[in-house]
């Protein structure tokens, strides 16, 4: 023990020591300076709502095809006209979607123009186009398309 | 032949002199640097990248935008982008050359950064200034005009 005392070499060892750890810390703060930066300016391309307003577009469409199929269906069996039919089944599947939506915090509306054939007559198998208003806000990204066209005679 | 054989070194005092004149004289030249070493150049890197990761995800956006175009209606959308770069604010020029859509961000000390989309300004030219002080950042899109 008394003479690991007073052994006084070794003061380079010490002194290397003391500068590598000082360049260390250095190293330390620019590499923690250049992760900080840079980190968060990407962000809006995530937050911007593509799939949200896609899906509600090719929702639409899918639907207003099996809509159509199944107001022919219960035409066959009904009084009712076919383009009255038609508003009662898309007004329930558009309110389906507003609660879906809202459920996300996103506001979605689905509103149905008209009925429309080429030939004039609506109230058969002839309907062929269908114009639905669709508008989508999530507080950042308001997207509206008035008429979206949609084609139903596939 | 004598000064090899003479084995007596300088005094333990004119060496201490001589060695601590060395050593201020080294740590002026790094301290008269650092700030060019340290904080000019870190920070010239960290503006590069900022700038160019700001124009791909204005990029980024407009190619996402250009995917849902409505026929008949349009698109509103606002985005954030951070107050500065570096220490300094920026401005973001779209513009158009030919047939491609150019996202140019511009420090206000003249540092450029521009990113391109080929081919999409023919079919959805945005030309436009933002500067990023400003609070609200948005893009339009209205089929009807």
């Amino acid at each position: 023990m008394e003479s690991m005392k007073d052994n006084t070499n070794g003061q380079w060892i010490i002194l290397s020591g003391l500068v590598i750890s000082l360049i260390l810390i250095g190293l330390a703060t620019l590499a923690n300076q250049a992760v900080i930066a840079g980190y968060h300016s990407s962000n809006a391309a995530l937050e911007f709502p593509k799939e949200s307003i896609r899906e509600l577009n090719s929702h639409t469409r899918d639907n207003a095809r099996i809509i159509k199929d199944l107001t022919l269906h219960i035409n066959s069996t009904s009084n009712d006209t076919v383009p009255f039919i038609y508003e009662g089944l898309f007004k329930n599947y558009s309110e389906q979607i507003e609660g879906l939506y809202a459920l996300h915090g996103e506001t979605a509306d689905l509103t149905l123009v008209s009925v429309n054939s080429t030939n004039g007559t609506v109230n058969t198998s002839d309907i062929d186009m269908i114009f639905v208003n669709i508008t989508y806000f999530d507080g950042n990204t308001y997207y509206s398309s008035r008429p979206e066209i949609i084609e139903v005679n596939e | 032949m004598k000064m090899l054989k003479d084995e007596s070194g300088s005094s333990l005092l004119f060496e201490y002199i001589l060695f601590s004149l060395i050593c201020i004289g080294f740590f002026m030249v790094v301290s008269i640097n650092s700030n060019e070493i340290f904080i000019q150049r870190p920070n010239e890197v960290v503006m590069e990248d900022e700038m160019s990761d700001i124009g791909n995800m204005m990029s980024t956006l407009i190619t996402d935008i250009y995917l849902i175009l409505p026929d008949n209606g349009k698109i509103e959308t606002e985005y954030r982008i951070p107050e500065k770069v570096g220490k300094e604010t920026y401005i973001i020029n779209a513009d158009i050359a030919y047939t491609d859509q150019i996202i140019e961000v511009v420090s206000s000390s003249g540092k450029t950064v521009r990113v391109t989309i080929g081919g999409i300004a023919t079919t959805m030219p945005i030309n436009g200034t933002v500067s990023s002080s400003s609070t609200y950042h948005m893009i339009s899109y209205d089929s009807t005009r």
